[in-house]
């Protein structure tokens, strides 16, 4: 919600904070202030409403509250001169609907010569409104300054009296945006003898419209249900500043401050106009009961003595009326305060305004017993487990391209159903990441422990697959067998990967191996992690496995390709390898990405062969050969100086 | 060549979750957990965000359209508006991607009290949570999150201020502080939002309050009696912050070079 700086300021004789001082406050005290924007000799605040104070802080007046309770600075009071009444052509207002409308008011306003105001355009642009026409700036000017929202017919093109009525089967409205809607019985409109007006509380129609000729109009000022306006503008599709804020219940004594201000705008743009009765339609409205708190309570909520004074100071600075009644505090909140029914609500409003700051830090008290990890242990250990025998933890996506469960509206159509297994995004990805491999003999190697959902609901699957370049290197089942079988003994389950997959390859649909795919050059295997456990005789009494998290700063994945380089280096019998890497590395410049590794090493004659692989890449280019050349010969050179010899 | 896989990577997600569940452990809270496809009752009405509520459009939802014989199991404390032996699914069973860890909280106590188990309860709950929103380099569809929640009698702000001050400390290094700003979740009532000071630098990290009465009466607990706290914080943010990760979606690429590195 965008709020004027200046606006703001012309509620208070005081001058306010300057604007950063101002935005503090009010995010400590209040909403967090998002951004704020100078705009000539403005400050623009986008402050962040949430729901509960949607219902009086959508508006500058509701803001100004707040500052005032938070800086105790007392506000003025806002009454402007208003008009007498006169006689008008005659208004007749009826609810059909009072559970959807609770309050109707209306008044007729005749020879209205309306004239532009510089004042009210800034004020509207200073929050991103345009300036409409001057009788409907009023209207939005009301709205921003107080909450309410109003509407305004042209008296001249209403036919007959107001009805607030459902709409009929097949019943049409062109709105002010001229679209035509076609509304069903569910939707409230405003109507005349001849149709409908307006959406009641959403939009306007173009039948009324005012427009630069009209002099005589009917002010709306009314509240509509929140639950139904939420409702109703998802089925007509239009959300509006208006429905915005009926969504968040406007209070039923907000439409006579809103109708009395909209009379006082139109009197100061024309004192000559003639104002007619106001026509006040509405049902019964049970007093909002007290919220009975007391001194106890907050402090036990809070966990902070706050003095019996102090809570009163802070409710009387949020005008809440506080009676005392033995150790009792019975309040009556203002009427605009809908958010607050529940004595939590009372000691949410005296944390935040004495200042959550003031709160000291306490303990819980000690247990001791704490359970022990049960499932989310299991599945700990797979994961500590697996990268133990290489395979390296992957977290995929739960949307894929079909399924057997349907996402109503999803992002994307090959994002619209709920994967039924881990495999064939393991699969995906091993292929993916051995592209990446320095090496042709060394495989792409995952896992992923997560939830699945075939047909029947969720289960929770264990998938691991290994993949390599080329068949003569494939290990890929000894190394699984070798992980499971590991993981197993951790799990105490007595069966071996190899019982559990004769197990499937037998047919069994329903065991703990639910999938395997292999082929000459690796192999996945899933499993349902649920039986697998139900197999433990530890009967989920698992430790949590500690782990050191990892220190290292993160460094970006480039984007370009990389160039790979090999050297093989003859050494005498007594060097390291490290000895030598760490020279390659000294020169290798902060291009090398990856390596030197050592892969191969053999001895003959007395000395010592090394050969290394490295990779080199740039995070911002494509790198040429020539760059690379002259960093090796570099390093050739530091290896010449070292008296080793370039093979 | 040869057999020797070398050493796997553990996900970062996970090191964060495992890093965050072994402190909270030392305060004597132990995992709790909860599926990922859940019911509307549990996702929002049990935790006092009606339909209807703008509340609920600060989560975006992953809504499933009705497979023809799916049963949810309904709770015992849930006053739903299906009829005995009706098979037919009623509004409040609608099924969805859980937009947070929340239901498991009501899920927990409901299993406890069908067991006769009373509070006081400590819980931490990490989990995959999904948001229907365009996703950039610091949105995702889905994520995961760590939600806390304390049941006690006379469960107070300086109690969760004093747990999660802890918490902020052994997880961020001993100069951590942390503050509350006021905010709004259905579900906790005080509401506040918890920012960190990492590297000189206020960040926003958890979201956190006091079990609003009207969640504990879902479950069937007497908020006269009983009260709690709760807060809930995304995995993968203070893993960002940690490690200078820059795009969120790398968490879900299965990329080695980005898994090599942790």
């Amino acid at each position: 919600m965008k709020l004027s700086y200046n606006w703001l300021q012309s509620y208070f004789e005081n001058k306010l904070p300057e604007p950063e001082k101002l935005s503090d406050i009010l995010t400590f005290s209040f909403a967090e202030v998002e951004g704020l924007e100078r705009k000539g000799d403005d400050t623009i605040f986008d402050i962040s409403v949430l729901p509960d104070r949607a219902c009086y802080a959508l508006s500058h007046r509701g803001v100004a509250y707040e500052i005032s309770a938070s800086l105790r600075l007392p506000k003025k009071d806002m009454s402007w001169p208003m008009p007498e009444t006169a006689k008008t052509r005659g208004l007749s207002v009826e609810i059909e609907e009072p559970g959807l409308c609770p309050r109707y008011i209306a008044r007729v306003v005749e020879n209205i010569n309306p004239k532009q105001a510089l004042w009210v355009k800034d004020h509207l642009e200073s929050v991103d409104q345009r300036s409409i026409n001057p009788i409907v700036d009023g209207t939005n000017l009301v709205m921003f300054d107080m909450g309410q929202p109003m509407h305004v017919f042209d008296a001249d093109k209403v036919s007959g009296g107001i009805v607030v009525r459902m709409a009929k089967e097949g019943e049409k409205i062109t709105v002010l945006s001229g679209e035509e809607i076609e509304i069903d019985s569910s939707i409230l409109v405003i109507a005349d003898n001849e149709g409908p007006l307006a959406i009641a509380g959403i939009k306007g129609g173009k039948k009324a419209e005012v427009t630069d000729s009209t002099k005589n109009v009917i002010l709306e000022s009314a509240n509509f249900d929140s639950s139904y306006i939420r409702k109703a503008g998802e089925v007509v599709g239009i959300k509006t500043d208006s429905s915005k804020r009926f969504e968040n219940g406007v209070s039923v004594e907000s439409a006579k401050i809103g109708i009395d201000n909209m009379t006082a705008f139109l009197f100061e743009m024309d004192k000559e106009i003639k104002v007619g009765e106001i026509v006040d339609k509405h049902k019964f409205v049970e007093p909002k009961p007290s919220i009975k708190v007391s001194e106890k309570l907050i402090s036990d909520k809070l966990g902070s003595s706050v003095s019996k004074e102090d809570i009163i100071d802070v409710l009387k600075r949020l005008d809440i009326e506080v009676k005392e009644e033995n150790d009792d505090l019975v309040l009556t909140v203002p009427h605009f305060r809908s958010d607050l029914n529940i004595p939590e609500d009372i000691v949410e409003e005296i944390g935040r305004i004495i200042g959550y700051d003031k709160i000291p830090e306490s303990k819980l008290p000690e247990v001791k017993d704490v359970q022990a990890g049960g499932d989310f242990a299991a599945k700990m250990i797979v994961r500590t487990t697996l990268p133990e025998h290489g395979f390296s933890e992957i977290y995929g996506y739960t949307f894929g391209k079909k399924g057997d469960m349907e996402i109503i509206k999803p992002l994307s159509s090959d994002k619209a159903f709920l994967r039924k297994n881990l495999s064939d995004e393991i699969d995906e990805k091993l292929t993916f990441n051995l592209s990446n491999n320095l090496f042709d003999n060394t495989p792409s190697s995952l896992f992923e422990i997560g939830s699945v959902f075939p047909g029947e609901g969720e289960r929770v699957h264990l998938a691991l697959g290994i993949k390599y370049k080329k068949k003569k290197f494939n290990f890929g089942s000894e190394i699984v067998s070798k992980a499971l079988n590991d993981l197993f003994g951790k799990l105490e389950i007595s069966e071996s990967y190899e019982d559990l997959i004769e197990d499937f390859e037998k047919g069994n649909t329903q065991g703990v191996v639910v999938g395997k795919i292999e082929d000459d050059v690796g192999i996945i295997i899933e499993l349902d992690f649920d039986k697998l456990i139900s197999l433990s005789e530890s009967r989920g009494d698992f430790q949590i496995p500690e782990l050191d998290i990892a220190q290292n700063k993160f460094k970006t994945i480039s984007p370009y390709p990389r160039i790979i380089r090999d050297i093989a280096i003859f050494v005498s019998e007594g060097t390291s390898s490290e000895e030598v890497s760490n020279i390659i590395k000294e020169k290798a410049t902060e291009l090398l990405s990856e390596g030197p590794v050592l892969f191969d090493e053999f001895s003959k004659d007395g000395r010592k062969s090394l050969a290394f692989r490295m990779a080199f890449q740039s995070e911002e280019r494509t790198l040429s050969d020539d760059e690379v050349n002259k960093i090796m010969e570099e390093i050739y050179t530091a290896i010449g100086k070292n008296g080793w010899e370039i093979r | 060549m040869n057999k020797e896989n070398p050493r796997g990577h553990i996900h970062p997600v996970t090191q964060i979750i495992l890093k965050s569940v072994s402190i909270f452990k030392k305060s004597g809270f132990s995992v709790a957990s909860g599926p990922e496809l859940e019911d509307e009752w549990h996702n929002f009405d049990a935790l006092n965000i009606p339909a209807d509520h703008p509340a609920r459009d600060m989560q975006d939802t992953f809504w499933l359209k009705q497979p023809k014989n799916f049963q949810f199991p309904i709770s015992n404390f849930q006053n739903s508006k299906r009829e005995e032996g009706k098979s037919q699914l009623s509004d409040t069973d609608r099924q969805l991607l859980r937009t947070h860890t929340s239901p498991v909280q009501i899920r927990y106590i409901e299993q406890k009290l069908k067991k006769g188990i009373k509070p006081p309860y400590r819980i931490i709950v990490p989990g995959k949570v999904f948001r229907n929103e365009a996703t950039d380099a610091t949105h995702e569809a889905q994520f995961h999150q760590i939600e806390g929640l304390y049941v006690d009698k006379n469960v107070s702000m300086a109690q969760l201020k004093g747990t999660l001050s802890d918490f902020a400390k052994e997880f961020f290094g001993d100069n951590a502080e942390i503050r509350f700003r006021p905010s709004f979740f259905p579900f906790t009532e005080p509401s506040v939002e918890v920012d960190v000071k990492f590297r000189g630098k206020w960040l926003e990290i958890l979201g956190a309050g006091l079990v609003h009465p009207n969640v504990l009466k879902s479950v069937g607990l007497n908020p006269d009696k009983w009260s709690g706290f709760a807060f809930g914080m995304s995995v993968e943010r203070p893993a960002m912050i940690k490690w200078g990760i820059n795009d969120i979606r790398q968490f879900y690429s299965g990329d080695m070079r980005f898994l090599k590195q942790f």
